[in-house]
């Protein structure tokens, strides 16, 4: 588990993070989702112990990140941009990797470098940026280390290459209790993969909550009651949102589906749906609750 | 912790990406065994004693500035390869969330790259051994110079290294710790070393500072040390540089530890950024600033060819705004950033005009510095031809006890005058400023320190002073080196007198005998004298230079130099060692010369141009000829007293195969006597 406590950091006169507490769980695919700006390369940096915090603390698994080599084996952070040694092919960075990682799994590597299409033995630098970002998640992965922490990695990657990571992380998590840590100021994509969304906003965070929680506890219901007939809506539903166009009544309701039905059974209505909400509107939803608008945080 | 057994992989690993290091490296050392092997064949190919040979080839063996200089630029390419990365935000991230400990890539970096220097060192110094060892010169003296090379080169290495390195620790560009290298190496022994000499001979009229010792400076610049370190009269000793090994390895210890705190206390964010400590850019700032400010309003001053002060401020102004500017537009990579920080700014101009004015309005009394009689040891008087560096006798003790009070009595008026004087000299017309000159005093204090002051005097000054110094033998003694110099550094003696000069043969007693005689009369011999009567000829004593610390030859090879020491009418004595033991035609006077004609040539007046005036009256160039003397340039220094220097004069002489021009002198009553002879044309 990361144990993310006070964790505030300034660069110069900008503060970066500001007073974040957040808990990752073991085995779970993180999602942390923000504006470019937000502090999600920051915040992944210093949980990757390269930031030193300015103040608060980090922990992994009960220690501290900052400078120490225990820990920091069992974490392996893939930048944005990650480097790659002039000249070198994906064997000499597999080498390289594996002087630190002593569980690298080389094997495994020249397996997934075959299923992934990429030559061995060609040079880096000629490689593609999707190419490269795909090497850096092998690498990654074959490091056999249980805290993955990808720096909007997956930005840039085909549906179906981000579909068979996504795999590939599902069989790690169970075979061997992985935790991928995804930055990236793209919901969609994150939205294929993660299981714990965060939203970090200008240094803090908004929300963090599990996606099956946010998708099976809120609801849209379209509605129409009789004329003459009263409703304390308010009272009844939990109610985020309500819009009201001639008799058909919109709301967005905090509840199961289950709650949601037997209440409306009770209520008679001339007719009702409940729908399901994306991640997309769940997210404005909930960050509307907390006075944002997040069409101007994400888009 | 990382086990020893993974370090040895994970530099391994290092070494692995540095290929292009190795190779420039390896490239280096394999010129310089090439050099090597070209002086041993060069000196093997001479036709000379087999001594000869050895004693080349061991001093082949000895440190030198060619592999100094290689040292020093292995440890700058290694220091920028190895924390290059820090530079790189990511490499910086591969590096730094690696499972490793910081300081664990320190140590890597560090390991890796004195192998890197150390290893071709030694596989040249091996390589050097075994070609001499081939030829049949190896020699114990080889080895032990191999020895100290090693040693040499290593530490010139490791200072340079761990400079280079906090260079690159405290900046986040590589340019940038190039720039900031140059400022470590340079700030002491350039910027600060030449910062007082520059301000005192801008505003100070009596400052000299021929002789001051400015090497502190460079302890305080390690790569300026290691400079130091490699030099030499001539042959590397090591006992002469125990004091420089010393400091080079407190130096070393300090930049390791202070290298080590900053690689662990550098946040990884700087990289890219101009500098990585951002609480010290003020500090650096200010320290660079300042006296940028100072040397631009000077060099302002100086290319107005000195001629009006207030250059300077405006230099001040130019130069406070402009290097701030610049360092702020570095700073923030941004050259909008030239106004920034404007109260700094402001703040370096006001404190480099304190400093100018400090020494414009000589708030220290330089100028009138005249030392109390309690607080002075002693007192150094040279007059205006003497060279402190030129000095081959024993130590200069200066004069003292009731000499030096009275020196101080006209030394009181000798100040009082010394602006108007100063005027005279710079400003008042050739005649007006006929016989002043130049005297520097060095009053030696009680504390062991030696201040120094040049004054102009005045004809009748000077007369003062040699009149209370010039008859004792602590000034002859500081003046004539002869008298205390090691005879066994002359080379040859060769005595002058008119129209003929020539190479004294004799035997070292001989030698000795002759300086003995000459120095017996030469101290009795007393300023009255030497003020009214003209020597006739003079002993030129060529002699290597002696091993006196501030010597003006100081690492020179083999240097040799001449003292010209006077004979005058009074050295009987002498003049009947000359002509009786060492059988030389000594001619006392130019009496019994035929003279044809003399020339008197000068200056015009307030002009470059010479005017000349011919003399061809027999009967008055006999009645002058007593008072001819013959000589050249030499002649003025310790005579200048007798002579007149207002005009040079050539004496046409009928000899066996012809005519012959000679330069003469005498004395100013025989000069005004040929003015009116004439008239200058």
């Amino acid at each position: 588990m990361i144990e993310i406590k006070q964790v505030s950091k300034s660069f110069e006169k900008i503060e970066a993070v500001k007073d974040i507490d957040l808990k990752i769980r073991s085995q779970y695919i993180f999602g942390m989702l923000g504006t470019n700006g937000a502090g999600k390369s920051t915040l992944l940096r210093m949980m990757a112990g390269i930031l030193k915090p300015g103040q608060g603390e980090i922990l992994i698994d009960g220690q501290s990140v900052w400078d120490n080599p225990e820990v920091k084996k069992r974490c392996f952070y893939i930048s944005d941009e990650q480097f790659f040694f002039p000249n070198a092919t994906a064997k000499d960075m597999a080498t390289f990797y594996g002087r630190y990682y002593l569980k690298f799994d080389y094997s495994r590597f020249e397996e997934l470098l075959h299923k992934f299409g990429l030559d061995d033995t060609r040079k880096i630098q000629t490689y593609s940026k999707g190419m490269k970002k795909q090497l850096s998640i092998l690498i990654g992965l074959c490091a056999n280390v249980s805290y993955l922490f990808c720096d909007e990695t997956f930005d840039g990657l085909d549906p179906v290459m981000r579909q068979g990571i996504k795999s590939i992380f599902a069989k790690e998590i169970d075979e061997r209790e992985l935790t991928p840590i995804i930055a990236s100021h793209n919901l969609r994509e994150l939205e294929d993969i993660c299981d714990h969304i965060g939203l970090l906003h200008k240094g803090g965070v908004l929300l963090s909550k599990e996606l099956a929680d946010l998708k099976c506890n809120m609801h849209k219901v379209q509605c129409v009651f009789p004329e003459d007939v009263q409703v304390p809506l308010y009272k009844m539903f939990h109610i985020l949102q309500l819009k009201q166009k001639g008799r058909l009544l919109s709301m967005t309701v905090r509840e199961s589906e289950e709650e949601i039905s037997s209440k409306m059974e009770d209520l008679n209505p001339v007719y009702y749906e409940i729908l399901p909400l994306s991640l997309e509107e769940i997210f404005i939803s909930e960050t509307e609750v907390v006075g944002y608008d997040i069409k101007t945080l994400i888009y | 912790m990382t086990s020893k057994r993974s370090f040895i992989n994970l530099r391994r690993e290092n070494i692995k990406h540095r290929i292009g290091m190795i190779f420039i490296t390896f490239f280096f050392f394999f010129l310089s065994m090439l050099a090597f092997l070209m002086s041993v064949q060069n000196i093997c190919g001479r036709d000379i004693k087999t001594e000869e040979i050895i004693k080349g080839i061991t001093a082949l063996s000895r440190p030198e500035m060619g592999m100094g200089l290689l040292s020093m630029g292995a440890a700058v390419l290694l220091a920028i390869s190895s924390f290059r990365y820090l530079h790189s935000k990511t490499e910086v991230d591969l590096y730094h969330s690696l499972p490793i400990k910081r300081r664990e890539i320190l140590y890597i970096m560090l390991t890796n790259d004195i192998v890197l220097f150390v290893m071709p060192l030694a596989i040249i110094t091996v390589f050097r051994c075994a070609v001499t060892a081939t030829v049949g010169y190896l020699s114990r003296g080889f080895l032990a110079g191999s020895f100290w090379s090693v040693l040499c080169y290593t530490a010139i290495f490791a200072v340079t290294y761990l400079t280079m390195s906090l260079a690159m620790l405290m900046t986040g560009n590589t340019f940038i710790g190039l720039l900031g290298f140059c400022v470590f190496a340079g700030y002491s022994p350039v910027v600060l070393c030449l910062l007082y000499p520059a301000l005192a001979s801008t505003f100070f009229i009596t400052y000299c500072d021929t002789g001051t010792n400015l090497e502190i400076y460079s302890y305080f610049s390690p790569v300026s040390l290691a400079n130091l370190l490699l030099s030499g009269n001539n042959v590397w000793k090591w006992e002469e540089h125990i004091v420089h090994f010393a400091t080079i390895g407190v130096w070393i210890v300090f930049l390791l530890i202070i290298n080590y705190l900053l690689f662990e206390r550098r946040a990884s964010e700087m990289a890219g950024k101009a500098m990585a400590f951002p609480r010290w850019n003020p500090v650096i700032r200010f320290l660079l600033v300042i006296p940028g400010a100072v040397y631009v309003g000077l060099g302002l001053y100086a290319v107005s060819f000195t001629s009006f002060k207030p250059w300077i401020i405006a230099g001040v102004i130019i130069g406070g705004f402009f290097i701030h500017g610049v360092i702020e537009c570095i700073y923030r990579f941004d050259v909008r950033g030239l106004w920034s920080n404007k109260r700094q700014m402001l703040a370096s101009v006001a404190i480099s005009f304190l400093i100018v004015a400090f020494f414009w309005m000589d708030l220290s009394g330089f100028d009138k510095y005249l030392p109390r009689e309690e607080e002075l040891s002693s007192v150094v008087v040279d007059g205006p031809y003497t060279i402190d560096g030129h000095f081959w006798g024993k130590q200069r003790n200066g004069i003292t006890g009731d000499t030096m009070k009275g020196t101080l009595k006209i030394l009181d008026k000798i100040i009082g005058e010394n602006d108007n004087n100063k005027d005279i000299l710079d400003s008042g017309t050739s005649e007006e400023a006929r016989g002043y000159s130049s005297y520097r005093f060095n009053y030696r204090l009680q504390n062991g320190r030696v201040e120094k002051r040049e004054y102009i005097l005045s004809p009748k000054l000077q007369d003062e002073i040699m009149e209370q110094v010039f008859d004792t033998m602590e000034y002859k003694k500081d003046t004539y080196a002869l008298y205390t110099a090691d005879w066994s550094l002359v080379t040859d003696v060769e005595i002058s007198f008119p129209t003929c000069t020539e190479m004294l043969d004799m035997t070292k007693e001989q030698r000795s005998e002759l300086f003995r005689i000459y120095l017996e009369e030469h101290s009795s011999l007393d300023y009255k004298t030497v003020k009214n009567t003209l020597p006739f000829g003079q002993l030129m004593i060529s002699h290597k230079v002696g091993p006196s610390d501030n010597n003006y030859y100081s690492g020179m090879a083999e240097a040799e130099t001449s003292d010209a020491y006077y004979l005058y009418p009074s050295f009987k004595k002498t003049i009947k060692y000359l002509r009786e033991e060492l059988k030389v035609d000594v001619k006392t006077s130019m009496k019994d010369i035929s003279i044809t004609s003399l020339n008197v040539s000068r200056y015009k007046e307030n002009s470059e141009d010479w005017e000349s005036l011919d003399i061809y009256d027999e009967e008055f160039i006999d009645s002058i000829k007593e008072r001819l003397c013959y000589g050249d340039s030499l002649w003025l220094y310790g005579v200048e007293q007798a002579v007149d220097t207002s005009v040079d004069i050539t004496a046409t002489v009928k000899t066996e195969s012809g005519e012959e021009s000679y330069v003469v002198y005498t004395d100013s009553e025989t000069v005004e006597k040929m003015k009116q002879q004439g008239t200058f044309e």
